[in-house]
């Protein structure tokens, strides 16, 4: 069940820079993941307010602000509330780290990413899903 | 001798002790005061002087009333005189109170030949009538004291209150003695005790005016010292970190005070002060403090100050305290700045290396992701189209790292004032024109217009970097412009000097609270927005402005949000002009400086630290011309030449230098990659060192042409090889009086013989001698070990031709043409080096 439901699973990337997007599509499409990508927070709200995704992979730089700002809004939502976000970002300091895991992501990616790590995390944090739901 | 007797002796004794001291402290500094107070001292000492005359030499006796009755009816005058030092005193008052004094001294004579009864009315009432002028003048004089010590304060005040005192008691002697003198009969017991009261109050008064007019030492420090403590103590209660205006405050308050000046101000630095009022001298204490050198404390005191010395003393005491601690606090409240300072530069590193790992991040994640894609194992290997398209995103990133890389590099070196600029003329339209072309494509690629409005203009700048300028602020405007926009590109002259760049965008544009911001490094605007979602580095900005900076322009924005931006570069048609190209800048005197003409900065820097470390002042030319400037007006020990320049080649530079008489006598050393010893030294070098050059052998070389360090401590010894007698004699008359030695030899055997046996500082040399060649005397000593650190100095019937230069090889240091103005070159070029003054 778990892994019909993971090779189905729709996840959704908020990425800005077309290269990073275009990796991103690459490394996930081949794991069998369904991807869309919204360039933009406000691209983000706009395809999580039409689909609600098994995970969020989030970048914190964005043209129009913080990434972190839609990790509230995802989680006060019934119906997003429950979906894990994965934090892939260049902002590595400490305190980067420390106001990501405060803002209530599940898991934090430092760029530059490797494949491996980028999949297993995925992964992870969709079987941890699966298992709740279940 | 009755006990009375010797008591009043002995206190009369007492008496002229103090008056001794003021008598000498007169003596060591005179002035109007102290003279008014010796003289009131003198006029107690006539009147006491009169019983002593009596015991002494009775005969003398009957004389003595002629001095002690007009010096006891004036000693009211001259007080009063003495408060017209002090006080203002009218001139009528004086010369009222003079005719009284003179009127009642003839009438005492006058009374005296009468022989008037001692009991008699008449008698009586010209006593009493005495009295009352005794009492009114020297009672109005103590007042007179009195009211001038109210108008002052601290030291000033106290004393003239003493002085206002020992006024009052010389009105209770001289009361005294007149009724001991009327009241008893002489000889009674009641005179006995009115004249010694009368002598103790004189006394008293006496001591009274030492302490107020010429205290000793240790008064006038006690006195000080409550006024400095008091001072110290205030200084104290001031809370560290405050501003030093306070101390300021506080100082002048106290100097106020205590001096009674009408203007006390504390100058920092200086400035012209309005002159002094009417009645008012000016008094400035200079500060010695390294951090205020032309501060000082002036002040506006009365033209008859009282205490004068006194209260500078004072003054200079209160300054000194005030300065310390003013220094103090200065020094803490810098101390705190630099703090402060240094935490915003640590904080603002951080923000850069923190923006930096972020900027760098960014497009190796794409490197690193997509390469691991291709080197994965995997049993379907990806097809050829997408290998291209991994290998085409790895190749972008690494391009645009490559672009974050040289932009940081461009910054640090701007930052450092290192940026080379190779400024030539060019045509700016046509740069921009080129530009253009270069980024056409990616505003094709969004459907963008780009409009160009370029007028002919020539500028002097660097064409690299003002492409640079125009590239950054061109592709700022494509990406930050939506599809289909419109930009605008503007050269035009602005005024007569001037030429305006303008980039104008109808994007999204720059709040307003930005616009300083995106100047600064890692900055694009949209506050918490980096810059990860364009392909630009946040650097172009910063880098334009530092760029646009060192050309001598300035760079602006004007932008509103949603409407565009349009971004000015205002650049000067020609390059700034150095100003101080022609002026060499200014080297430490006393060492022996050395000129490099030297192109290459790696080169030239090289050179520095080796000469530096041998201890001489180096100036360092980038061009031939301005070398050849420098020479002149800096009088250079030595020249060090490069012979490949940017504008004139160094031939040319050597041979400029050797035909102008001012820069003639320079010797001259070539360091160049062009190896032509023969040519270098034919137009008048001195040595060749090809490049790379080892540090000995050049410091060597320049050693025997500077010995500035050798003349400072012992007497230089010149020694001159000729053959004519006469020569060596010239030499002397010429150096001897600037305490060269001058020693001799006739032919060049002697010479050899002297230059190892004397070991002079400098050798002059005939090019013809008796016995032997000149050349190769001077080839034998430079190859000799006990000769060689020699220079030598040639001297020719007329100049040297080219061949006979050559023949030199190095061995001479420099050439004199007799009967030509070189021999006085040589002196000058000999005192310059150190006379042994």
């Amino acid at each position: 069940m778990t892994a019909e439901r993971s090779e189905a699973a729709l996840l959704v990337a908020v990425e800005d820079e077309p290269r990073n997007a275009a990796l991103l599509e690459a490394i996930l499409g081949r794991s069998g993941y369904r991807l869309r990508i919204a360039p933009d927070l406000a691209g983000a709200r706009e395809l999580l307010a039409e689909t609600t995704p098994d995970l969020v992979l989030l970048d914190r730089h964005l043209p129009d602000g913080d990434g972190l700002d839609l990790i509230p809004e995802i989680r006060n939502s019934d119906r997003l509330g429950a979906v894990p976000i994965l934090l892939v970002s260049a902002s590595v300091l400490p305190r980067d780290v420390q106001a990501a895991m405060d803002a209530g992501c599940d898991g934090f990616l430092p760029k530059p990413v490797h494949v491996k790590p980028l999949v297993e995390a995925v992964r992870r944090l969709l079987d941890r899903n699966a298992a709740v739901d279940a | 001798m009755t006990f009375d007797t010797l008591l009043s002796i002995s206190l009369d004794l007492v008496f002229f002790a103090v008056f001794a001291v003021t008598l000498v402290d007169w003596l060591r500094n005179r002035g109007p005061v102290r003279r008014a107070v010796v003289i009131v001292f003198g006029t107690i000492a006539l009147v006491l002087i009169a019983p002593i005359l009596r015991l002494v030499a009775p005969p003398l006796a009957a004389f003595s009333s002629v001095i002690t009755i007009p010096a006891i009816i004036s000693l009211p005058l001259v007080i009063l005189w003495l408060v017209s030092y002090i006080r203002r005193v009218p001139r009528s008052v004086l010369l009222v109170v003079a005719a009284v004094d003179v009127v009642l001294t003839a009438s005492v004579f006058v009374l005296a030949a009468q022989g008037v009864q001692t009991r008699s009315s008449t008698y009586l009432a010209f006593a009493f009538g005495l009295l009352a002028y005794f009492l009114i003048v020297a009672g109005a004089a103590a007042i007179g004291f009195a009211l001038a010590a109210r108008e002052r304060a601290g030291a000033s005040r106290s004393r003239l209150l003493t002085a206002a005192l020992a006024t009052g008691l010389v009105d209770l002697c001289i009361v005294v003695l007149l009724a001991g003198g009327l009241t008893s009969a002489p000889g009674s017991s009641g005179a006995a005790v009115a004249s010694v009261l009368g002598r103790v109050l004189a006394l008293l008064a006496a001591v009274g005016y030492l302490v107020a007019f010429a205290p000793p030492r240790g008064l006038r420090r006690f006195s000080q010292q409550a006024t400095l403590y008091a001072f110290i103590r205030d200084l104290t209660a001031i809370p560290s970190g405050s501003p030093v205006e306070q101390i300021w405050e506080l100082l002048t308050r106290t100097v106020g005070r205590a001096s009674g000046a009408q203007r006390v101000e504390v100058l920092e630095h200086t400035r012209t002060v309005p002159p002094p009022e009417r009645g008012t001298r000016h008094v400035a204490i200079p500060f010695e403090s390294q951090r205020w050198p032309d501060g000082r404390l002036e002040m506006d005191l009365p033209v008859n100050a009282l205490f004068l010395e006194d209260d500078l003393d004072l003054t200079r005491l209160l300054v000194d305290r005030a300065l310390r601690a003013a220094e103090r606090e200065a020094f803490l409240v810098e101390r705190e700045r630099l703090i402060g300072d240094l935490q915003a530069a640590s904080a603002a590193k951080s923000d850069f290396l923190a923006a930096m790992s972020h900027e760098l991040r960014t497009p190796l994640n794409a490197i690193i992701g997509f390469s691991e894609l291709l080197a994965e194992d995997t049993e379907a290997p990806p097809d050829h189209a997408t290998v291209t398209s991994y290998a085409e995103h790895i190749h972008g990133s690494g391009l645009h790292l490559l672009e974050l890389v040289n932009d940081v590099l461009d910054l640090a070196r701007v930052e450092a004032g290192r940026l080379d600029l190779k400024p030539v003329p060019f045509e700016l339209d046509a740069l921009v024109r080129l530009t253009i072309a270069s980024v056409q494509p990616l505003a094709d690629h969004k459907h963008q217009t780009v409009e160009l409005d370029l007028a002919p203009v020539v500028i002097d700048a660097d064409p690299s970097r003002v492409r640079q300028i125009v590239l950054n602020l061109v592709s700022n405007a494509i990406k930050f412009t939506a599809d289909g926009g419109e930009i605008r590109v503007g050269v035009s002259l602005n005024g007569m000097d001037g030429v305006q760049l303008a980039v104008a965008d109808n994007g999204r544009g720059i709040p307003p609270a930005d616009h300083q911001r995106i100047f600064e490094a890692f900055q694009q605007g949209d506050g918490e927005t980096a810059t990860s979602h364009h392909e630009g580095t946040g650097l172009g900005l910063a880098l334009t402005r530092q760029l646009v900076d060192a050309h001598g322009g300035s760079v602006g924005v004007r932008s509103e949000v949603g409407v565009g931006s349009e971004f000015t570069v205002q650049l000067p048609l020609h390059r700034p002009v150095q100003p101080d190209a022609a002026l060499p800048p200014a080297v430490a005197t006393g060492q022996p400086t050395v000129l490099v003409i030297e192109d290459d900065p790696a080169a030239g820097e090289l050179l520095r630290v080796h000469l530096d470390g041998a201890g001489y002042a180096v100036l360092l030319a980038t061009t031939g011309r301005q070398g050849i400037a420098w020479a002149a007006h800096a009088h250079p020990n030595a020249v060090l030449l490069d012979i490949l320049l940017p504008d004139i080649d160094g031939w040319e530079v050597l041979q400029r230098l050797k035909a102008d008489p001012l820069t003639r006598s320079i010797p001259v050393m070539v360091v160049s990659v062009v190896d032509d010893r023969q040519l270098g030294l034919a137009l008048g070098a001195v040595d060749y060192f090809v490049k790379p050059i080892s540090r000995e052998p050049l410091l060597e070389a320049l050693g025997r042409l500077t010995f500035t360090t050798k003349v400072r401590t012992r007497t230089v010894t010149v020694l001159v090889i000729d053959g004519d007698a006469e020569a060596a004699t010239r030499y002397g008359q010429l150096l001897e009086p600037d305490g060269f030695r001058v020693i001799h030899a006739p032919n060049g055997a002697a010479g050899r013989q002297r230059a190892v046996t004397d070991h002079p500082d400098l050798i002059l040399l005939d090019s013809t001698l008796p016995d032997m060649d000149g050349f190769e005397l001077a080839a034998a000593l430079r190859h000799e070990d006990a000769t060689s650190s020699i220079p030598v100095w040639m001297t020719t019937p007329g100049g040297l031709q080219s061949e006979a230069k050559t023949r030199l090889n190095g061995n001479v240091q420099g050439v004199l043409a007799r009967g030509d103005d070189a021999l006085a070159a040589m002196h000058a070029w000999l005192s310059r080096k150190g006379s042994p003054a």
